[in-house]
């Protein structure tokens, strides 16, 4: 499971640059308004928005590595 | 009006809460009572230590100069945390087990615990940052000017003080507050919990005041669909076809390499990291939080181009929207807003830079001198450690300032924010071989780091040159010594593309060819050997 969601992640990461770097924002620069706001605007938007949420939710399932111990600073 | 020396008197006031913060902060952090500044929110705030007044007034003028183009900025970046696990995750792990201070000091380690790669690493970003702590220097400046009413009439200054006057006292205060702030003692682990507690107020400040004038202006302009469908009505254009060309993704590319490789970024999100869950917040909450920061970039910039009389400056829209309709409150709320983006950001990078240059240049030196002797008491190492910073603090500032001054005709902010990350790009390369390629050698980071310095130099930083120097701009147009192939900005020949692209494409292309030719055809040392092995099997178990 650990490891399909460190897929998941990579996966999400790479579509994000595609999303927004590819062919496929040029596809959305029409010469389109959505309620007045040109449609490329609105498109990296929302894509934003959504790796936010894909975010979010991943980063809270994530595997633990057992050997992260936190760098703490009670001792000083 | 708001008078000039109630500004002035309002940002050093605003400097002191600052001192105020990091001073409380840092006591109640070593008497073990501040929990709150380890948690994972401050640290996110922190980060977004990213978003200078390059952001806060540079991308309004980007947004009206070139439209959607500065959105570039903050897609890369929020790219490389929500891909946190790959990088950042790494790098945190590294520096946590490495000990690791600075950019120079990774690499350093990495290659062979070179201190040869190490040096050069810091005089680069040392050059690198200067236009960079020019554009804040220039920020502050335009702000103070806008504010009090002298940028419509260039003639008069405030109190005889020209604009090159007015920056040099910036940047002289901006230095003393940094040696207030960062040297006031020393910490084995380079972490400033007082410092990043006062940038995370700082990164508050600056998204309330953004969006705040954000709110106005759509407020002023009747809603979002009015403000666009105003500025198409004055054949502003709003939707352009070549956004997403190569100038969007060379912008992209520069901004992955900022947010890892800028000195003062990996210093907030690796050194002063102190718990490497926290990255688990910042993957989501730093995007976001430029998401906020973009949101009303655009129609401040459309609203600014529509109402505005022309000639005034897009870079300044952010402030003087407010001040053209008469609201003096929001007006100074704002210029507090990009006051804070500007002092945060010069704030840590001279901190971050001064680390590199005292541990890595001025340290090894005295350390040379003083050989067999030794350097007495560990009181007297961190006096000199501590000397040694408040000297490269002060360089730092004046090296931005002397940019400043150099190319005080340019007008936008944004292209000499690029130039910067440009620089700073040129150990993007090396730092992604350190984490993935085992066969990387020291030689080859090396030649790679020098090869992409001496191309950024020549098609990047010397053509920001040309308004001030005839000598550059004879070079530019001719190219030295008549040989038309190596004009800074065709070089060999590649001519009629975008000089940012132009530069970007041909310091990063050599820097990662040298890179990867020379490491195949040298051997690495032992110590490369086993240090290659401490990078590359991190997440392996040591049994």
């Amino acid at each position: 499971m650990d490891r399909k969601l460190v897929s998941a992640a990579l996966f999400i990461t790479l579509l994000g640059s595609l999303l927004v770097l590819s062919p496929v924002a040029s596809v959305i620069q029409m010469q389109q308004r959505i309620f007045g706001v040109p449609a490329d605007l609105i498109y990296l938007f929302v894509c934003w928005a959504a790796l936010i949420g894909a975010a979010f939710w991943l980063s809270r399932r994530l595997p633990h590595e057992p050997e992260a111990e936190p760098r703490d600073d009670e001792s000083r | 009006m708001l008078s000039p020396d109630l500004v002035i008197a309002i940002a050093v006031g605003y400097v002191g809460l600052l001192f105020l913060i990091a001073y409380v902060s840092d006591r109640r952090s070593r008497s073990g009572k501040a929990s709150f500044l380890r948690s994972p929110f401050v640290y996110t705030l922190a980060i977004s230590v990213y978003c200078t007044s390059w952001t806060f007034y540079g991308a309004v003028g980007s947004a009206a100069r070139n439209g959607l183009e500065y959105l570039a900025i903050y897609l890369g970046p929020s790219v490389v945390f929500i891909g946190w696990w790959f990088i950042l995750r790494r790098l945190v792990r590294i520096s946590h087990n490495q000990r690791i201070t600075s950019i120079a000091d990774l690499l350093s380690s990495r290659f062979g615990k070179s201190s040869r790669l190490a040096v050069l690493i810091t005089i680069i970003a040392v050059i690198g940052i200067a236009p960079y702590i020019a554009l804040q220097l220039k920020a502050v400046t335009s702000s103070i000017q806008a504010i009090a009413g002298v940028g419509e009439f260039p003639g008069r200054s405030i109190r005889g003080i020209d604009e090159v006057g007015l920056a040099l006292g910036v940047a002289a205060a901006m230095a003393l507050f940094t040696i207030f702030f960062g040297t006031r003692h020393v910490d084995a682990k380079e972490q400033h919990h007082g410092v990043v507690a006062a940038i995370a107020f700082e990164a508050l400040v600056k998204l309330t005041a953004l969006l705040a004038v954000g709110c106005f202006v759509i407020y002023a302009g009747g809603g979002f669909e009015a403000i666009f469908a105003r500025a198409e009505a004055q054949g502003i254009a709003v939707i352009t076809s070549d956004t997403f060309g190569s100038r969007w993704v060379a912008m992209n590319i520069l901004s992955v390499a900022a947010i890892i490789c800028l000195p003062r970024q990996f210093q907030v999100t690796v050194v002063e990291n102190s718990n490497e869950n926290h990255l688990r917040t910042a993957a989501w909450a730093f995007p976001a939080y430029m998401l906020l920061m973009s949101i009303f970039i655009l129609p401040i910039a459309l609203f600014g181009l529509t109402t505005m009389p022309p000639g005034a400056s897009p870079d300044m829209f952010t402030l003087t929207l407010p001040l053209a309709a008469n609201q003096q409150g929001l007006a100074l709320f704002a210029f507090v807003g990009g006051f804070s983006s500007a002092t945060s950001m010069i704030i840590l990078e001279s901190i971050a830079l001064s680390i590199m240059v005292s541990n890595h240049i001025v340290m090894p030196i005295m350390l040379r001198f003083t050989a067999g002797k030794g350097l007495g008491e560990g009181q007297a190492v961190s006096s000199l450690l501590l000397n040694s910073r408040r000297f490269s603090i002060v360089l730092i500032l004046f090296l931005g300032f002397f940019y400043f001054y150099l190319t005080r005709d340019s007008d936008a902010l944004a292209p000499i924010g690029l130039i910067s990350f440009t620089g700073i790009a040129q150990f993007m390369p090396a730092v992604v071989a350190a984490l993935f390629w085992r066969e990387a050698s020291q030689r080859g980071a090396t030649a790679a780091i020098a090869v992409g310095f001496v191309l950024w130099a020549w098609t990047s930083f010397m053509p920001s040159f040309e308004t001030s120097s005839p000598l550059v701009a004879s070079l530019m147009a001719e190219g030295p010594w008549g040989l038309g192939w190596l004009r800074p900005q065709a070089l060999f020949g590649l001519e009629g593309i975008d000089p940012l692209v132009h530069a970007v494409f041909w310091s990063l292309f050599l820097n990662t060819s040298t890179l990867v030719l020379v490491s195949l055809f040298s051997s690495p040392s032992a110590l490369e050997r086993v240090q290659a092995a401490l990078f590359m099997d991190l997440f392996r178990s040591s049994a």
